[in-house]
């Protein structure tokens, strides 16, 4: 074939090791495959290597620093990104919708979404803010003895030497929580990028290194094929935690690989989805308004997202019927599309909702609601209650219920996968469906509108992520 | 929906029949199966219940339709839902079953009644006698699958073969597979003794097979260094595609490693594509261009009573010629259920036909092939 390349880039980044040490492979991404990217063919003897140098890059500086510092440093990176002429912004917005084949829309949206993670309010760094409500405690606790708050002791926080981050690639912003997670409790990281989205990571810790090179030092980004056990299995040896994104699979067989000593943090395969109650159909206007809410929830992260809904339930008796909601979702659904394209899908997913679209078709009481002459988006009012998931890629079931009570028994096939709920209730409602939802398994019930969007320091998949990579928690009682 | 009696029905029926029948020797014009294919879909419309709440959902009238294009495709999956008859489902003589590989829980059903039937046993008749046996009444037909009478369910690929086997085995033709507790084991060593057995009498064998079991046929005879020159006429059909079953070769592979095998020259190698949701089949046309002395790329031709389009994955419009995209088969024999099935197999017209790539990456593997779960050579 002849090739047409226009650019490559680096989708690593590997501190201590020079261009000659490893060797490389291209993976070529673009409908004319106008973009690849450069990745390591990584063996056990180099990762060793690389391993021993960000450990002890970390040794040497990043432990030393106090986490006020490492929070300004990493305030001054997010500021930088803030600025729309920042080269590597820049790059992102260009290279990343060819990767991902997310709209150059979405991917601005994604990367503005996780820059919220740095910024300042009310003179406040929202990661001060995550750290306060990670620990629990002044942040100071993972540089030196405190108080503990509201106890009689000192209190010290110890994070990992070394962590190791098994990225998925549905989410470019992903990989960034986590990196930056673990250079606030000081560890050494690797992080292996996956194959759909090796690059966004990168750009960050490259944005790391244009503030603080030593602090960049710390990390190293690679590839390789998931499941190549012998780099693996040195990868996994070394760690001492493992944070691993991925399916039911990926994390059973990370499960079984990683040594006694090392603490996994899984973040599996989650479920979301959204409920509206009669009390928001009261009449078009306010029907409408939460129906581009919950549009918008649907088609941020083309669906992938863990957090994005597979379906909503809508209350029937409200003025609006929830068969009139699917209509104004559906004309939602156009707008957001208008705005924020969905990205383009690869054939078999065409044809996949084509086919699931075609079945409806022949379906009694339902009502189909869809893009004009593409997949673009599709609405499914469907009067049969069960859980069913989506397809992805801005499919969506709306289905009617008597009351939101309901719900928990239509969920509860998939408890287990729960994550997020997005809603649109009063507040005495709103408390006690939550508290159904928590006993059986959802862990953030978010306002509709806001599920792509987690606020600063809550909790993720159920736990604290942060506090959670805390390998130690010394006390001094005197 | 007027004028759909018994007449139009017996008169509609009668032109397809003869467009299955005499089609290739006198030819069917494209205003003969636009005719054709248009009222067919009025008395499709007007016997299938949910066809019909289909087409009117889509706010297509029947009767406005001037082209056969403008007929709509019926989705594969919705055979995994609901009867599609243009009869009451208790009246019908087959219940076809697709394989269902991704998902045993959930397969598609093709019920056919006795009319159907004899559209689509004719249609199986006269696709094979054309593009298969054009130059033989008869012979000796290895088929690499259980006697369809044997098949724990209706599947149509095996009915097919035994189709054939019927009209144009001889009496020595033999099915060399067997249903088995884990799935279908072929006779391995009776195989390899018949191929023998051909090259020493020199009497032309008609192998049939599924695409992955041909695969792990010359595997195995790879492995173990066997190698046939089989006699001149000796054929090779092969249907299905592989379905995750066994390596993929491209056509172009097997068929030069079938030769090097067996001696069967790339032509005499057909491959075939049938549907369960269809019920005409369609053929390689090589081994008829070959006896034509005719030379044209490898593709599956349409049928007088035949049309299969690409349609844009996005769009669902059809594509120009040679551009990629999902197929859509228009089959007149498929008289009993719907004519228009779009199927999420990739492929793109050509020449007066089409080809097929394979299953779109992220569907479900499936197609007609039997149901092998392995095939084994049994070395006892």
């Amino acid at each position: 074939m002849v090739s047409t390349l226009k650019y490559t880039f680096d989708a690593f980044f590997l501190p201590g090791i020079s261009e000659s040490e490893v060797k490389y492979e291209e993976v070529v991404y673009g409908d004319k495959e106008e973009v690849s990217v450069r990745v390591p063919i990584m063996t056990p003897e180099v990762l060793k290597k690389v391993i021993i140098s960000v450990k002890e890059s970390r040794k040497q500086n990043l432990s030393k620093r106090s986490v006020g510092e490492i929070v300004e440093v990493l305030d001054q990176v997010g500021s930088n990104w803030e600025d729309r002429n920042y080269e590597l912004r820049k790059k992102a917005l260009a290279v990343l919708p060819k990767i991902t084949r997310f709209s150059p829309q979405m991917i601005e949206v994604s990367i503005n979404g996780v820059l919220e993670m740095f910024k300042r309010k009310d003179n406040k760094s929202n990661l001060t803010r995550m750290l306060w409500a990670e620990l629990d405690n002044d942040p100071k606790c993972l540089d030196e003895f405190i108080p503990k708050r509201g106890c009689d002791y000192l209190v010290r926080a110890y994070g990992p030497e070394f962590i190791v981050n098994i990225f998925s690639g549905n989410v470019p912003a992903l990989p960034i929580v986590s990196l930056t997670r673990g250079l606030l409790v000081k560890s050494a990281q690797l992080g292996k990028v996956a194959s759909e989205e090796p690059y966004f990571a990168n750009l960050f810790v490259k944005s790391i290194r244009d503030v603080d090179e030593e602090i960049a030092n710390s990390i190293a980004l690679t590839y390789w094929k998931g499941g190549d056990e012998s780099v693996e299995n040195v990868a996994f040896a070394e760690a001492d935690v493992v944070v691993a994104y991925g399916g039911v699979k990926t994390i059973e067989s990370i499960k079984k690989r990683i040594p006694h000593k090392t603490k996994l943090i899984p973040y599996g395969h989650k479920m979301s989805f959204g409920v509206i109650g009669k009390e928001y159909l009261i009449d078009e206007s306010t029907a409408r308004e939460v129906a581009e809410l919950a549009a918008l929830d649907t088609s941020l992260y083309d669906q992938q997202g863990c957090l994005s809904p597979q379906l909503w339930y809508v209350e029937k008796n409200g003025n609006i019927s929830p068969e009139k909601f699917a209509e104004f979702l559906a004309e939602e659904m156009e707008k957001v599309n208008q705005k924020l394209p969905r990205g383009k899908i690869n054939v078999g997913k065409s044809s996949e909702i084509q086919q699931l679209r075609g079945t409806y078709e022949f379906k009694d009481n339902v009502k189909i609601f869809c893009s004009q002459r593409s997949t673009d988006w599709t609405v499914i009012y469907d009067e049969k209650e069960e859980f069913e998931p989506s397809c992805s890629y801005r499919f969506v079931r709306v289905k009617p219920v008597d009351d939101v009570s309901e719900v928990r028994g239509l969920v509860m096939p998939i408890a287990e996968y729960l994550q997020t709920i997005g809603v649109a209730l009063y507040e005495d409602r709103l408390l006690r469906f939550s508290d159904e939802m928590g006993r059986i398994g959802a862990t953030n019930i978010r306002q509709v509108g806001k599920m792509g969007v987690p606020g600063v320091g809550i909790p993720h998949d159920g736990s604290y992520g942060l506090r959670d990579l805390i390998t130690r928690w010394v006390s001094i009682e005197r | 929906m007027s004028g759909i009696d018994s007449e139009f029905i017996r008169k509609l029926d009668e032109d397809i029949l003869e467009a299955i029948e005499h089609g290739y020797e006198r030819g069917v014009s494209e205003s003969e199966f636009n005719d054709m294919a248009i009222r067919l879909f009025q008395f499709q419309y007007s016997a299938n219940k949910p066809l019909q709440k289909y087409i009117q959902r889509k706010g297509i009238n029947p009767d406005n339709i001037t082209s056969w294009e403008e007929i709509p495709g019926v989705v594969a999956d919705v055979f995994k839902d609901i009867p599609l008859t243009c009869f009451p489902v208790e009246r019908a003589e087959r219940k076809f079953m697709t394989s269902g590989t991704k998902n045993p829980g959930k397969r598609g059903l093709h019920y056919i009644d006795a009319v159907g039937m004899h559209f689509w046993r004719r249609s199986v008749y006269v696709t094979a006698k054309h593009y298969f046996f054009p130059d033989v009444d008869k012979m000796k037909i290895l088929a690499l699958s259980p006697p369809p009478e044997t098949m724990p369910y209706d599947m149509s690929m095996a009915v097919g073969i035994g189709e054939w086997v019927e009209n144009f085995g001889t009496e020595n033709s033999e099915y060399l597979a067997r249903v088995g507790e884990r799935g279908i084991d072929v006779n391995g060593r009776r195989f390899v003794e018949l191929l023998k057995e051909s090259e020493k009498t020199g009497e032309p064998v008609a192998i049939v097979s599924s695409s992955f079991g041909c695969v792990h046929f010359l595997d195995q005879c790879k492995n173990i260094g066997l190698k046939f020159n089989l006699p001149k006429g000796s054929r090779s059909l092969d249907g299905g595609g592989y379905k995750g079953k066994s390596r993929e070769l491209t056509k172009e592979e097997l068929y030069s490693s079938l030769k090097e095998t067996t001696g069967i020259h790339e032509a005499y190698c057909v491959n075939l594509l049938g549907l369960t949701e269809n019920a005409t089949q369609f053929f390689d046309n090589t081994l008829l261009n070959s006896l034509e002395g005719k030379s044209e790329l490898r593709y599956k031709p349409n049928h007088p009573w035949t049309r299969t389009i690409a349609v844009d994955p996005e769009t669902l419009e059809r594509l120009p010629k040679g551009k990629i995209g999902l197929l859509r088969h228009y089959d007149l024999a498929n008289r009993s259920s719907v004519m228009a099935v779009q199927t999420d197999d990739l492929g793109y017209e050509v020449g007066s036909g089409f080809e097929i790539i394979g299953r779109v990456k992220g569907g479900e593997p499936r197609g007609c092939s039997l149901d092998y779960n392995e095939f084994v050579i049994v070395q006892k």
